[in-house]
């Protein structure tokens, strides 16, 4: 045995490609977008669920007050009678001032003629356990004979439930046509470096590798190469999921789309994921190439 | 590449080759003239132990809509055989050596490696089959991006070999080719011959059981190109089948080897002087 031992086995395909840069920032791009996705997602799902749990939980009742009564005291005794219902938690009549205050947005702030007959409201706050139906607060209305509406929210949960899914299934959709925007990228990446790496495959062949062999080197780079892509670009969403956590406040998008800490934890599959989708794209890709080779 | 080395068997781990220094022509032994320009034993599907080693029945070739640049050639090779293929430029002595290595399909004819139709092979038949082929390319083929080192141990990687098993073997080679201190260096790093001397090394190193070597010594002075001879005449005395192209008759003539003479797409058996 020489002295001279050589250095471990080089690469062989070639580590570095002039075109790898822009690879790389392509699918960083793309994983950044997908992650954003995946994040909108998971919120709009978290979101769903606060709205659903706060409109399930709650009934509101609009008091119509009768000739021989007024309208807070009409409230008041709708109020004590839904309390009394079995399924209610608490049950609370709203002013005036809170009831003009919902009516603001449409009849602005100048305030309302004192004569003018404004619906009063009876918020009632159910039991997550075991609430009240709708009918049975009506029935108890009826009973204490006044005059009034419940509202147990379950046309707007619906919807809510419905806006919810779709936004949540249109960010899911996106981050799949993302990856398969990804699987397409580097399957064109793979084409091209297989063609012009076309002096290195025919060597390979004719030296007696088999087509696995060839495709698992193109395997193995664009894996590589999609995983620090993907880290990069998960890295860039949740730099910008946390200043929407951080900074949103109250005004901005965090109380819309709720961003938990547990949200990162998908980012961290990204540079994987990117990772596994290369690699299928390029095994795929070389391998078919391949098959013109002789 | 679990597998691989079966391909290889012993001959992987055979011991180094070991070639007397001498620069001699002359001292090239007379060789068993085995090979056969007619009557060809006909090629089959199933590998048979002592048969021809190549076994060509009446194969052409022709690129695209030209005329025949190899027609009806019948020949074979049989195991342990040693011939030079001789012709002017451009007679299609490459062609034929690109037939056997299957980097080319005939356009028509039989060609058998190893006692087996390669008509009949599947493309995952083929790995196995190329490992038992060393080739010296013209163009000699090295890969820019690995060293000297790497480039000559490329056929022991590709059969699955460790570094540690095939270091020594790979060095003693590059010594003997002359390229101990370029060990290291890349292929644009070397010159011309050196560059040959490397391809020559990477073609032999896993002591194939058939060597054809593309204009093995053009790009070598004399008595490098004798030294190549001997490592071939080397390797076929410990059971290679040698087929070697060149235009170098000198050499030829000297060595007393017979030739396979390529002449306006016609093959014919000139025997040793």
């Amino acid at each position: 045995m020489s002295e001279l031992a050589p250095p471990p086995p080089g690469p062989l395909l070639p580590a570095e490609d002039a075109r790898d840069g822009a690879l790389v920032f392509v699918v960083a791009v793309l994983c950044f977008i997908a992650c954003l996705a995946v994040v909108a997602a998971l919120a709009s799902n978290r979101a769903a669920h606060g709205w659903r749990a706060q409109l399930r939980d709650s009934a509101t009742v609009v008091v119509r007050p009768s000739a021989d009564e007024t309208a807070d005291a009409a409230a008041a005794r709708a109020a004590a009678a839904l309390a009394d219902v079995r399924g209610v938690a608490e049950a609370d009549a709203l002013e005036r001032e809170k009831a003009e205050a919902l009516l603001e947005p449409w009849l602005g702030k100048n305030g309302l003629p004192d004569d003018l007959a404004i619906p009063r409201l009876v918020a009632v706050q159910l039991d997550p356990r075991h609430p009240a139906t709708a009918d049975a607060l009506s029935a108890a209305l009826v009973s204490a004979k006044v005059d009034a509406t419940v509202d147990d929210h379950s046309l707007w949960l619906k919807d809510v439930l419905r806006a919810a899914f779709m936004a949540e299934a249109a960010a899911l959709g996106t981050a799949t046509l993302i990856a398969a925007a990804a699987g397409a990228v580097i399957a064109f990446a793979t084409r091209a470096s297989l063609q012009a790496r076309g002096d290195l495959v025919s060597v390979l062949h004719l030296a007696g590798a088999e087509d696995r062999y060839i495709a698992g080197l193109f395997l193995m780079r664009f894996a590589r190469l999609a995983a620090i892509a993907g880290a990069i670009g998960a890295g860039g969403a949740a730099v910008v999921t946390l200043v929407a956590k951080l900074v949103g406040g109250a005004d901005g998008v965090t109380p819309i789309l709720p961003v938990a800490w547990s949200d990162f934890a998908p980012l961290i599959l990204c540079p994987l994921a990117a990772g596994a989708v290369a690699a299928v794209a390029a095994r795929v890709t070389a391998l078919n190439l391949l098959k013109a080779v002789t | 590449m679990a597998g691989e080395s079966d391909a290889y068997g012993p001959s992987a781990r055979r011991s180094p080759i070991s070639v007397p220094m001498s620069s001699s022509a002359d001292e090239l032994s007379s060789p068993d003239v085995t090979a056969q320009a007619e009557g060809p034993s006909p090629p089959s599907n199933d590998p048979v132990a002592g048969g021809p080693v190549v076994a060509f029945e009446d194969v052409s070739l022709r690129y695209g809509g030209g005329g025949d640049v190899l027609r009806d050639l019948t020949f074979t090779l049989e195991a342990g055989s040693f011939h030079f293929l001789t012709g002017a430029s451009g007679a299609g002595k490459t062609t034929l050596l690109k037939l056997i290595l299957m980097a080319l399909r005939p356009t028509q004819g039989r060609i058998a490696l190893f006692g087996r139709d390669t008509q009949r092979m599947t493309r995952a038949m083929l790995p196995p089959l190329r490992r038992r082929i060393g080739m010296v390319f013209h163009d000699r083929r090295l890969l820019d991006h690995l060293n000297a080192f790497d480039n000559v141990a490329l056929p022991l990687r590709l059969a699955g070999g460790r570094v540690a098993d095939y270091q020594g073997d790979v060095i003693e080679l590059l010594g003997w080719v002359g390229l101990s201190d370029k060990m290291l260096a890349y292929p644009p790093e070397l010159s011309g011959g050196e560059q040959q001397r490397l391809a020559i090394a990477r073609a032999v190193v896993a002591r194939p059981e058939l060597l054809i070597a593309d204009e093995p010594t053009g790009d070598v002075d004399h008595e490098m190109a004798v030294r190549i001879l001997r490592l071939f005449v080397e390797l076929n005395r410990l059971g290679t089948t040698v087929l070697i192209a060149t235009h170098d008759l000198e050499l030829v003539g000297r060595s007393g080897r017979p030739a396979l003479h390529i002449d306006d797409g016609d093959l014919q058996l000139r025997e040793a002087a």
